[in-house]
């Protein structure tokens, strides 16, 4: 018995490591970018790796900013300007309230003086840098959208391929998965020159029609509701459901999970879009936040600090969302009126 | 009136015929059980009569009205399901309610049904509950009280008892038939449990291959089976079937002779010798006593190769000449030691088909 205990010990310390390492893995890019957003560019640029922001201290010396370093002298700590870098890896020091005396040191030998520093400047300069406001009502208006129709439209094929008879049903659906095959790259030509004929580029439908649907979500919403009993829709049948009747009072109340996974997943993939909204849409008034975040991105170099404090707040949306969202996630219906 | 008319009803799923050219009629208010092996169509017929299945061909009525394009909802029926197929997402309440509220009946009157239903059925403490909080039986109660508020002219089972163990489903049955005793509506009931259908039905059908084998009450099908199928497959264990020649006083069977005494061409109509099978139910086996004359009785001869007790009752399968018998016998039993059994069964309960037919052959008496 004590060995057992034991053994179920060292596996779940084992499975804990793996998941604090994995989770590590994981939050690392995110820890990096709001770390980044916090940082001014001299920092961001450095060679050196720091997670807490900070800034190198200058002195203004003959109308110069020059850099301070804690410098060993005399056996003594001492915070020196560094004046200039001479040969050899050797600089030249001089002490800030005795500006005359000047020592030579090896530079490497030296610590700059770099006090944390938060640039949370960066937040307001990266909202105001482009029309954030109007890009997060459009990206929540797309979303939004597209995902309540993709799960509407997706859940009525698949309750087609689930519950009906008709013929070639079987050989539909594997058209119809055969099509997940195809790379969406494949698909941007193609699908442009079919909105650019309808007259749709530049517009919300542009943005928002061609996820109203999806295969993958039919797919996933079929295989659910395959393991839900026939006989429940031949019970509401009896008891006089018509189709639409069955698919909302019996069918959606039963399939809340693969409802709330697939919409979590096209959420995210809708609010993370950007090649498409990108070649589809140019006016500012349509732009979302993904195509507004690649403002930062230009040749004459990349705004990393906006760039990344744009990006924080382009995400906190979809996190505090999450959170809400989480607890149904994981709650699942059982389905235990029906005989296991 | 909520009679059933089944009227040359065809049903195909694509080419196969699954109910083959159906002629019956359910009375009012009987209680008719449908029962044969799987496959053999009765649940397909059931559903035709629910609305669940179309009907390829023919016509079934429900009382004076021809249902076959008729919605499910609009045909006054009810159905039990295999299952249960009670909705998860709502208690015992609102399961009962739902097919009610479909219709807009006032609120107060479908309180007032879901009330009776839950008494007759002894389930008003779970009406709060969700079905998965019932156990099996609670489940199946909830899923006839379902049927019952819907107050329908004809209720169909499919196979309501089947997910139910022994001892439920012998409570179960009772409760179905005292159910129907009271409410008197016309019942339809799918089963492949010979048993069941035996005891519950006014009267069964049989069906195979979505044939109907026999209609009939329950002893008349059991005591004169019409064909080999039905001689098998009511009663249990089956009827043992031996094929046999006719001969002057004898029967040949095999290498073995039964002293026959002309009793079984004064009882059947028989118009060759050869060809036929000799049915004999294991209920029918009495063991010999010595010194039997009876001349309405017959003798066989065996060697015990198995014993199986039930504890009210010993079923001795034994071997005659190569040919193999199940004999039903009671429990104070004493079996040779040599295993050697002498059974004798009374003439007038043998049964006879036509071997190429396998229809019974006809009865002088």
């Amino acid at each position: 018995m004590a060995s057992l205990k034991w053994e179920n010990r060292i596996s779940k310390t084992i499975i804990h490591v793996m998941l604090i390492f994995g989770s590590i893995i994981m939050l690392f890019p995110f820890l990096w970018m709001i770390s980044t957003s916090l940082k001014g560019n001299e920092s961001i640029l450095s060679d050196s790796i720091e997670m807490i922001p900070r800034d190198q201290k200058t002195t203004l010396i003959d109308g110069v900013e020059r850099p301070l370093y804690e410098v060993s002298f005399n056996n003594e700590q001492k915070e020196m300007v560094l004046l200039r870098s001479l040969n050899e890896g050797m600089a030249e020091f001089i002490d800030p309230a005795n500006p005359d005396e000047s020592v030579v040191l090896p530079l490497t030998k030296q610590k700059p003086v770099r006090p944390m520093s938060f640039h949370w400047q960066n937040y307001p300069d990266a909202w105001n840098a482009q029309p954030f406001g109007r890009y997060f009502l459009n990206t929540i208006f797309v979303a939004s959208v597209s995902v309540l129709c993709q799960l509407f439209f997706s859940s009525l094929a698949a309750y087609a391929f689930a519950f009906f008879r008709f013929p070639f049903k079987n050989a539909i659906f594997i058209f119809l998965l055969g099509t997940m095959m195809l790379p969406q790259q494949a698909l941007l030509v193609p699908n442009y020159v079919i909105l650019a004929k309808l007259h749709w580029l530049d517009t919300y439908l542009a943005l928002i029609v061609p996820f109203t649907a999806s295969v993958y979500s039919v797919f996933f919403f079929r295989q659910f509701f395959l393991t839900l009993p026939r006989d429940l829709h031949d019970a509401a049948t009896v008891d006089g459901c018509s189709h639409m009747g069955f698919y909302f009072r019996v069918l959606v109340p039963l399939s809340l999970p693969p409802f709330l996974t697939l919409g979590i997943f096209s959420f995210l993939g809708s609010w993370n879009a950007f090649i498409w909204p990108l070649i589809v849409t140019n006016s500012t008034h349509l732009r979302v936040l993904q195509v507004g975040l690649a403002y930062f991105l230009s040749d004459a170099g990349t705004e990393w600090g906006l760039l990344m404090a744009a990006s924080t707040f382009s995400i906190v949306p979809l996190v505090i969302g999450y959170f809400f969202v989480q607890k149904r996630f994981v709650q699942s219906q059982a389905m235990t009126g029906l005989k296991e | 009136m909520a009679h059933v008319v089944f009227k040359n009803v065809f049903k195909y799923f694509d080419n196969n015929m699954v109910v083959n050219n159906f002629n019956f009629e359910v009375k009012d208010k009987e209680f008719v059980v449908i029962v044969g092996p799987s496959g053999c169509g009765k649940s397909t017929t059931l559903r035709m009569v629910a609305g669940l299945e179309s009907i390829s061909d023919g016509e079934i009525r429900i009382g004076d009205r021809v249902i076959n394009d008729v919605s499910p909802k609009d045909r006054d029926i009810a159905m039990v399901f295999q299952n249960y197929a009670l909705y998860p997402h709502m208690d015992v309440y609102k399961n009962m309610a739902f097919g009610l509220k479909l219709r807009n009946v006032p609120a107060d009157e479908i309180a007032r049904r879901v009330q009776r239903a839950a008494e007759i059925l002894g389930i008003e403490e779970l009406l709060q509950r969700k079905p998965k909080q019932l156990s099996g039986g609670q489940r199946q109660r909830v899923a006839v009280g379902r049927a019952i508020v819907r107050e329908p002219a004809v209720f169909l089972f499919d196979e309501p008892l089947s997910n139910l163990d022994a001892k439920l489903r012998v409570q179960m049955r009772a409760e179905i038939k005292k159910l129907h005793e009271r409410l008197r509506t016309t019942m339809m009931y799918v089963t492949h449990d010979q048993v069941e259908a035996m005891t519950m039905g006014d009267r069964i059908v049989i069906l195979k291959d979505g044939v109907l084998q026999q209609a009939g009450a329950p002893l008349d099908v059991y005591r004169y089976p019409e064909n080999i199928f039905v001689a098998g497959f009511i009663g249990s264990p089956s009827m043992n079937l031996l094929p046999v020649t006719v001969s002057e006083n004898m029967v040949l069977c095999g290498s073995s002779r039964i002293s026959v005494q002309g009793v079984i061409e004064r009882i059947f109509d028989l118009s060759t010798t050869s060809g036929y099978r000799l049915g004999i139910r294991p209920e029918d086996f009495v063991i010999s006593k010595s010194g039997n004359a009876d001349p309405d009785t017959a003798e066989i001869r065996g060697i015990v190769e198995l014993i199986e007790t039930t504890g009210s009752e010993t079923l001795i399968h034994f071997n005659s000449n190569g040919i193999y018998l199940v004999a039903k016998l009671g429990s104070d039993l004493e079996i040779p030691s040599d295993n050697n059994i002498s059974l004798n069964f009374p003439l007038k309960k043998i049964h006879m088909f036509d071997d190429s037919t396998e229809k019974s052959v006809r009865r002088k008496l």
